[in-house]
């Protein structure tokens, strides 16, 4: 057994919460800093969201000009990736790593402090972009040139979104290097890496693919910058450059990118299974080699982006087979979630029914993926609103359905209450209901060969567009639950005690809930030979 | 079991490392770009004006 049991009341130290904010240091506040940040930026992705989908509910213009439109559909995606999935799933990490591996803080918490810090002045950049003369930039969040240069967005709205990428770049090399760091040097003793728990895992990988390709991201947008400020010519064809180089540069960085914002949610998804099925996650071995399979090939098939570009035949041939084979190592973490559960005590609470409705959902998303991997196929469906449906799938019935099955989990942990079952029913269902109704019919405009980042189309997509739209206003109004659930709930809740869910892994079994400044009264020493010693499920660490 | 000054070099050194290595990263993307440089477009085409950075006020 592990030697330390927490039984500190937590003694917050009375100060002004601005200045607490600014100058915290405990991993745990900076956890909860980034998760604000990210809901303030997930709202106003949402109503950019809600912007374009109330323009397409019909054909024709209506509320906005073809300029503005893209300019919602680039920030739009800025937003939710930059400033909105990534840092909500580093706040999670920020907040349960160092517990969840014995540790009283990250390695480095004042560098923690300065990552967090950037984040919200690179969005606020972002933000500011949209009023300055010629507006935002208006490019896609994949910023391409040539329409990205001087010539075609003159405006200082493009090289403002190219600072906030480098700011937000920064902040994410330095948060992995810490997560990499405390993973590696501040286990507790007794736990060997092939103890730690999935999430612990998933962390781990994701700040590695953030550390090798977010730097290559950082060189691509400085070219561009200095491509528009400065005169040279790294993608600028009548200098020598080459504008399919910034092209493969950024998807050197941003298919990386997809895992960075859904392996945390597989460990997310691997603890909640586990916990509300009262059973050790099947396969923990494959989990882990399937996390890391996953993040090596995910590095090798950028180029399956780009089929369209005119790649030679090979290329084409070899990244659609790298890409194909992705689907093997997530076959595996789907499958194990399945068995996960299979002669589980299953409690169908909140958390539970987002784990399980992210296990159905992200499966859409992972089969449209396997659709786009081939070539042929891509030629058609390449800028469609199939693509559109297909990341949808990824990013919300993935990405998004994993956090709020992690809130549900952990929420009584950072507050010592549960959140409302009742309002977190109703989120789910509706949230089911509405993102599905919003992304599904994607799927077949995409097919009817609807193009993506249009203000205006031919009335032959109408019907489906309204229903899209439809299913947009349901999907976004239930998010209100989930603020007034929160709200509501972390005064007064339910009280939840240490270990409400009966769970194994050390963020329960030796914290209170909320768990003091330092985590544990004394560090904890790890003596089981599994990552989940469920009592009698034990199968030496090798299940 | 090391002490807290063993650890915190330790820590130091992995964290210059890595450091060091997203740098090296960064840096190849202009090493790759500048051991691929190609001919210039014709200049006068309506393409390369678009691209002119005088023209374009830069």
């Amino acid at each position: 057994m592990a030697t330390s049991v927490a039984a500190h009341v937590p003694h917050p130290v009375k100060r002004n919460w601005f200045l607490n904010a600014l100058t915290t240091v405990n991993h745990k506040d900076i956890g909860l800093m980034y998760l604000v940040n990210a809901l303030v930026f997930f709202f106003i992705g949402g109503i950019l969201a809600w912007v374009i989908r109330l323009e397409l509910a019909e054909p024709g213009l209506q509320f906005v000009s073809g300029a503005v439109f893209n300019q919602m559909t680039a920030m739009h995606a800025t937003f939710m990736i930059f400033f909105a999935i990534i840092p909500a799933l580093i706040g999670f990490g920020n907040y349960f790593v160092p517990i969840m591996i014995g540790s009283p803080d990250m390695a480095f918490p004042r560098l923690n402090n300065w990552s967090f810090w950037l984040m919200p002045f690179a969005g606020l950049l972002m933000l500011g972009s949209f009023f300055v003369p010629g507006g935002s930039s208006a490019a896609g969040w994949t910023a391409y040139p040539p329409l990205t240069t001087s010539a075609f967005s003159p405006g200082a709205g493009m090289d403002m979104w190219i600072l906030g990428v480098h700011l937000a770049g920064a902040s994410s090399i330095m948060g992995a290097i810490n997560f990499i760091v405390t993973m590696l040097n501040m286990r507790a003793p007794g736990m060997s890496m092939f103890k730690m728990p999935l999430f612990c895992w998933a962390m781990l990988v994701t700040a590695w693919l953030q550390l090798v390709a977010t730097p290559v991201l950082a060189g691509a947008v400085t070219m561009l910058l200095t491509d528009r400020n400065f005169g040279t010519a790294f993608f600028n064809p009548a200098g020598g450059g080459d504008p399919v180089l910034f092209q493969h540069i950024f998807w050197f960085y941003s298919h990386p990118a997809v895992y960075i914002m859904i392996l945390p949610v597989f460990g997310i998804i691997s603890e909640v299974l586990s916990t509300h099925s009262r059973k050790p996650p099947f396969g923990y071995h494959s989990m882990v080699w399937a996390i890391i399979a996953i993040a090596v090939l995910g590095q090798m098939v950028w180029a399956h982006h780009m089929y369209s570009v005119g790649m030679d035949i090979a290329a084409q041939t070899m990244f659609m087979a790298m890409t194909t084979l992705i689907a093997v190592p997530t076959g595996i973490k789907v499958f194990n979630w399945i068995a996960t559960m299979w002669g589980g005590s299953i409690a169908f609470n909140a958390a539970m029914k987002f784990a399980v409705g992210f296990v159905v959902l992200f499966t859409i998303g992972g089969l449209s993926g396997v659709v786009l991997s081939s070539a042929p196929v891509d030629y058609m469906m390449h800028d469609t609103y199939y693509v559109v449906a297909h990341i949808h799938y990824v990013f919300v019935a993935g990405s998004f359905m994993g956090l709020m099955a992690g809130l549900y989990h952990w929420f009584p942990k950072w507050t010592g209450r549960f959140l409302s079952e009742k309002i977190g029913s109703a989120h789910f269902w509706l949230t089911f209901i509405g993102l599905n109704l919003t992304f599904f019919p994607m799927h077949f405009l995409g097919m009817m060969g609807m193009p993506r980042r249009i203000a205006d189309y031919n009335p032959v997509y109408a019907d489906l567009n309204l229903l899209c739209s439809v299913g947009a206003a349901i999907f976004g109004l239930a998010q209100l639950l989930i603020v007034i659930n929160v709200l509501v709930s972390r005064r007064r809740g339910k009280p939840a005690p240490a270990n409400p869910w009966g769970a194994v892994t050390l963020e329960w079994t030796h914290t209170s809930s909320p768990p003091h400044e330092h985590n544990f009264t004394k560090l904890p020493v790890w003596t089981h030979d599994t990552a989940y010693p469920y009592p009698g499920l034990n199968h030496g660490g090798k299940h | 079991m090391s002490t807290a000054r063993t650890q915190r070099r330790r820590n130091l050194a992995l964290a210059w490392g890595l450091f060091g290595g997203a740098l090296m990263l960064a840096a190849s993307v202009f090493v790759w770009r500048l051991s691929h440089h190609q001919t210039a477009i014709p200049q006068g085409s309506a393409y390369a004006q678009s691209y002119h950075p005088v023209q374009n006020g830069r």
